[in-house]
Order: structure tokens, then C-alpha cells, then sequence
């Protein structure tokens, strides 16, 4: 009971978190120098047209009237507006590209935390061999890797050298290769440093100890008892990569010419493409908070004490003081 | 945790018998660890190695950044251009080097300014707690609610690309990650002896916070602010590759990679170095934050 009332309060919570949102993205839209009405009707247009063009983009409303008529629209319909250049609803512009974001997130995520998951636990159970200092080094390597770059240097390689991968586009699963593994290496490095450590704490508790003891297969005492118990601070890590792997996708689609949210919303920034570019931080942000609230939820189940916590004043209830 | 830390006390306290008088103080004890850690140290001479670069170019670099020659472009690299030269027939290694000063000044300055700012926020929302603390982190939580590469990308683009308004993109992105930090450094020592100590004598709030909290919270604000510098550098080189940090000519890692891009298939060295000079000295940095942390707190230490 009392977890299903935290995730309403976290769902509630995130109103105020999402209208925030879209007012610090209506201030940064206004701050932007070069003008919308102008860029679409060209330098050499009359004042007329322009101003008719003004007034069709809503522009010609003063700013506070402007972000109420959007607030309003959001509140009442869930519209987004209308892009400025396709004259479309922006809600179905973004989620026409969002499947292809989303299916590279999505296997960044299934990509990092497989291999760092299985390499932070070599790494822990045969520390300082030479398993644990390559994956050391990979990690590092991993976080300090510009992730555009990264991706030029994959096209370079597994591209143009090697041929296996096409360069650019995305039009089936032979084009994810190159952007998955670029997006997800700074992640899977991260979660490698966190598994390891995680792992390197469990291992050295007296209940592994039990476990050998009493002559459990070493497979089963570390997939089975330690990695079990070092997973809460592994999921915490992945949660928040999943805000990297977003942003990072902005950048990665932009290295691959992928046609995703990121380059969409690059695009609607050098076109000043207003309600493109509040609609698609919005629903970005959205994404990310509710992902967070998935992993605390995932929490709870991981760690039963975590679990525990939501339904104490119950037990507390039922069993006395204890 | 508690076995280690009166095993730490009493080799202390084993040494101070001993008879050797030893100027003891948690800073100098950190540096003492700091330096038995080789991958620190090396990653300390290369950070300086990169400064000494972004100072002195003008001594180091070959050439200037902008010696234009196109009877000579596109030399791959050889003995009198070790790293090969670009479109416009502008050396390469120098470039490099004067690009060390934008990276390492964006990171270092970006950094000081979302930690002071980041710092005062933390600060206060973690001493008075409560009805404060609940609004400043609230506000955190709708900047933290946007990816950060996400928002640095939106204020560049407001703000228009240059020097300072990179600095300030990245610094206002990530102001909530060191709030957080800083409150929750001030948070732990708030209860500790001395601050009600210090409040018995009647120092004032302000002078207990910046006086007497914060310089006794300072070690995982440090470690942060470290790291802290790494990611700036990434991040000020996406932003200059997507066209909205420091323009050309002058020379940037960032930019330089954006305008490489175009040759990648025929002239792949004008993209892999500039990506190298970044990660080596995002690296650095990294692995020097990781030193501090083990420097600093011992009980860390695996």
C-alpha cells in the first residue's frame, strides 16, 4: 500500500518538476538570437510578409501571453503546438522519430550493462590479475572517451577500414552496431567501475564466506550470493546513465546521421523551430524522470530492506511495537 | 569500517612515540598517500604537462594557430610536420597545442564557477535544512529533470557561441551535481562537536558555514570538482563539434574534429589526433579524482 501512494507521489511530483522544465525551455527559446519568422520568410521578404508571418507563428503576442497559450494547450489538450517549418502537430513529429531513439537507448542499456556487469564481476573475482587490470583500463578509457569522437573513430575503423558496418543512416539492424557501441561504452565503463567495487565489498562478507564453507559451486556463490547482493548500487548507476545515454544520443545521432529526437531537435535549434524544441526537453525529461522512478521502484524489490521501509508503519500496526 | 580506523589511529599514535617529530595533518597525510599512488602521480605530471601547454604556447608550439599555406595542405604526418597538417595547410601539432588552452581553461573555469555556485546553494539548503532545503532542491531536481549534454546544448544555443558563454552553459548544468555534494558534506558535519562549539562562542551563521563547515567538508567536494573538470572537457568539446562553443579559426579540440569530420575517409589522422589529446587529458584527470578519493579517504581504499 504504502509503495503504490510513493509512486503517486512521485508521479504527482512530477508536474511541477515538468512545468519548470518548460519554463527554463521558454526562457532559453526567448534568449536565442535570430528570429523564427525571419529565418522561414528569408532576408529579402517586405516588412508585410514578415509581420504576417509573425503574427501565423503566434510571435506577435506579448511573451507572457505567449507562455500562457502554451501552458494552456499543454494543460488542458496535451498539444505541443505546431512546428514552425512542417506546419505538423509537434507531438506526432517527435513521436515519429522517438522508436528510433528509444531502440538505441534501449540497447546501449541492454549493451552496457551486460558486458560491464560480466566484467566488473571477473574483474572483483580475480582482483589485481591481469583480467582486473584490463578492465580497469577499459573503463577508464571508456569514461574518457568523447563519445562523438568515439563515434568517428568506430566509422573510421569498422567502416572505412574494415568495411562491416555501413557509415551513416539507419535503416536496419546492421546500422545500430556502430552507434549502440557508441553510446553505450562511457555507460558500460561506468557500471564496470561500480560492479567492481560493489562485488570487491560483498565478497569479503562473512555470509560469502558461509557460502564457500559449506561447499557451494564458486559459480553459484558469486552469481547467486554476491552479485544478488551487490546489485543495488549497479541499478542506482544504470538509472542515472540512462539521462547520458539520452543526451549522448543527441550528439551520436549527429556523428551518424541518424534521423532520431537528437538531430530533430538540433535541427529545430538552428531553425529557432520553437515548440519543436520545448516539445522535445519535455518529453525527454519526462522519459528520464519516469526511468528514475522505475529504478527507485526496482530498488525496493532488489533490497527487501529498502521494501521494508514503505511498509513499516503497517507492520507496526499489526505486530505491536516490536 | 570501525576496526580500520583505530588500526589507522594507533599506527598514528605508534609513530608519534616513536620518538620522530612528525608534522601531522590530515592534508599533509593525504599528500603522503597521494604520492605512494603511481597512477595519481603520472596522471599528475600529465595534467601539468597539459597546463604548462595551455600557458606557455606561444614557447612550445611550432607555429601559430593560424599559419594559412595551401601549397602545403593535407601532408600526412612526417619529420617536419609530425602530426600532419590540415585543409588549410595550418600545422597540426601546433594547433593542438594552442587548443590545450581553450579545453583546459573551459574546464577549470566552468568548474569554479558551478562549484561556488553550486557550493553556496548546497551550503545553505544543507545548514538550515528544512523549509529551504526543500525549495533549493526542489529547483535542483527540475535542472537535474534534463539530461545535462541536453541543457548545455539549449543555453549554448541561447547564449550564442563563444569562450564565456560555453563556460557558462557547462557551469549552469551542472550546478545541481555539486549542490548536492556540498549539502551533503555539510549535512554530515553539522552535528559534529566543534560547529556547536563554534556556535557557542557566537560565531555568526555565515562565518560558521564558510569558515568552519565547508573547509572540514572539503574532501569529497574536491574529489568531485576533479572529476568534475573531465566531464567539462567532454562536454565543452560536444558542444564546439555541434557548432555552438568556440568558433573557428581558433583552434579547439572540439571544432577541430567538427571540421575534420568531412575528410575522415581520406585523411583520417585530422580526426584521430585531436580525439587523443582529449581523452588523454580527460583521462588524467579522471584517474587523479580517483587518487584524491583513495588520498582522502582512507577507509575508501580497497
Amino acid at each position: 500500500m504504502r509503495m503504490s501512494r510513493y509512486i503517486l507521489k512521485r508521479l504527482l511530483w512530477m508536474i511541477p518538476v515538468l512545468l519548470g522544465v518548460v519554463t527554463i525551455t521558454f526562457i532559453l527559446n526567448q534568449m536565442m538570437p535570430g528570429d523564427p519568422a525571419r529565418q522561414l520568410v528569408g532576408e529579402t521578404a517586405t516588412e508585410e510578409v514578415y509581420q504576417a508571418m509573425r503574427e501565423e507563428l503566434g510571435l506577435n503576442k506579448p511573451l507572457l501571453e505567449q507562455y500562457g497559450d502554451y501552458l494552456w494547450g499543454l494543460v488542458s489538450r496535451g498539444d505541443l503546438g505546431t512546428s514552425y517549418v512542417t506546419k505538423q502537430p509537434v507531438l506526432d513529429e517527435i513521436l515519429a522519430r522517438m522508436p528510433t531513439t528509444m531502440i538505441l537507448a534501449g540497447l546501449s542499456v541492454v549493451f552496457s550493462v551486460t558486458l560491464g556487469v560480466i566484467l566488473g564481476v571477473l574483474a572483483a573475482t580475480w582482483q589485481n590479475s591481469i583480467i582486473d587490470y584490463f578492465s580497469t583500463f577499459l573503463s577508464l578509457i571508456g569514461v574518457s572517451m568523447p563519445n562523438f569522437w568515439q563515434g568517428l573513430m568506430n566509422i573510421i575503423i569498422f567502416a572505412i577500414a574494415l568495411g562491416w558496418f555501413p557509415v551513416s543512416g539507419f535503416y536496419g539492424p546492421r546500422y545500430w552496431v556502430l552507434p549502440v557501441l557508441t553510446i553505450g561504452t562511457s555507460s558500460m565503463a561506468t557500471i564496470t567501475r561500480t560492479t567492481r567495487s560493489s562485488m570487491l565489498e560483498v565478497i569479503r562478507t562473512d555470509y560469502i564466506r558461509t557460502a564457500r564453507a559449506k561447499g557451494q559451486t564458486e559459480f553459484k556463490v558469486i552469481v547467486g550470493h554476491a552479485l544478488k547482493n551487490a546489485l543495488i548500487p549497479i541499478i542506482t548507476v544504470a538509472g542515472l546513465q540512462f539521462g547520458g545515454l539520452l543526451g549522448g544520443a543527441v550528439l551520436t545521432e549527429s556523428v551518424f546521421a541518424i534521423p532520431g529526437v537528437g538531430k530533430f531537435m538540433l535541427d529545430a535549434i538552428s531553425q529557432r523551430n520553437y515548440p519543436v524544441i520545448m516539445g522535445g526537453v519535455l518529453l525527454l525529461a519526462a522519459i528520464y524522470s519516469v526511468v528514475n522512478l522505475v529504478v527507485d521502484v526496482i530498488y525496493s524489490y532488489a533490497d527487501p530492506r529498502i521494501k521494508s521501509q514503505y511498509q513499516v508503519r503497517r507492520r507496526a500496526v499489526k505486530g505491536g511495537v516490536q | 569500517m570501525a576496526k580500520i580506523q583505530t588500526e589507522y589511529t594507533l599506527k598514528q599514535e605508534k609513530r608519534r612515540s616513536s620518538g620522530k617529530r612528525v608534522k601531522s595533518s590530515p592534508w599533509r597525510d593525504a599528500w603522503k598517500r597521494l604520492s605512494r599512488n603511481k597512477s595519481a602521480m603520472v596522471s599528475l605530471a600529465i595534467i601539468i604537462f597539459f597546463v604548462i601547454l595551455a600557458i606557455f604556447p606561444q614557447y612550445i608550439a611550432p607555429e601559430g594557430y593560424d599559419n594559412q599555406n595551401y601549397s602545403r595542405a593535407f601532408i600526412f604526418p612526417c619529420k617536419e610536420f609530425p602530426l600532419g597538417t590540415d585543409q588549410f595547410g595550418r600545422d597540426m601539432l601546433s594547433r593542438l597545442i594552442w587548443g590545450t588552452r581553450m579545453s583546459i581553461t573551459v574546464g577549470v573555469v566552468s568548474v569554479l564557477a558551478s562549484l561556488v555556485l553550486g557550493g553556496v546553494i548546497g551550503a545553505i539548503a544543507g545548514f538550515y535544512g528544512g523549509r529551504v532545503d526543500n525549495i533549493l532542491m526542489r529547483i535542483m531536481d527540475i535542472i537535474l529533470a534534463i539530461p545535462s549534454m541536453l541543457l548545455a546544448i539549449a543555453i549554448a544555443a541561447a547564449l550564442g557561441g563563444s569562450l564565456m558563454n560555453l563556460m557558462l552553459a557547462i557551469s549552469i548544468s551542472s550546478i545541481p551535481s555539486y549542490a548536492r555534494v556540498v549539502r551533503g558534506s555539510v549535512m554530515t558535519v553539522k552535528g559534529v562537536d566543534f560547529v556547536e562549539a563554534t556556535r557557542a562562542v557566537g560565531a555568526s551563521n555565515s562565518r560558521l558555514i564558510f569558515r568552519h563547515m565547508l573547509p572540514n567538508a572539503l574532501a569529497p567536494i574536491i574529489v568531485q570538482a576533479t572529476l568534475g573538470i573531465a566531464s567539462a572537457i567532454i562536454c565543452a568539446c560536444g558542444l564546439s563539434y555541434l557548432g555552438m562553443g568556440i568558433q573557428p579559426p581558433t583552434p579547439e579540440w572540439g571544432s577541430m574534429l567538427s571540421s575534420a569530420r568531412q575528410y575522415i575517409r581520406n585523411y583520417p589522422y585530422l580526426v584521430i589526433y585531436p580525439g587523443l589529446a582529449i581523452m588523454i587529458s580527460v583521462a588524467a584527470f579522471n584517474l587523479f579524482g580517483d587518487g584524491l578519493r583513495d588520498a582522502l579517504d582512507p577507509r575508501m581504499k580497497r
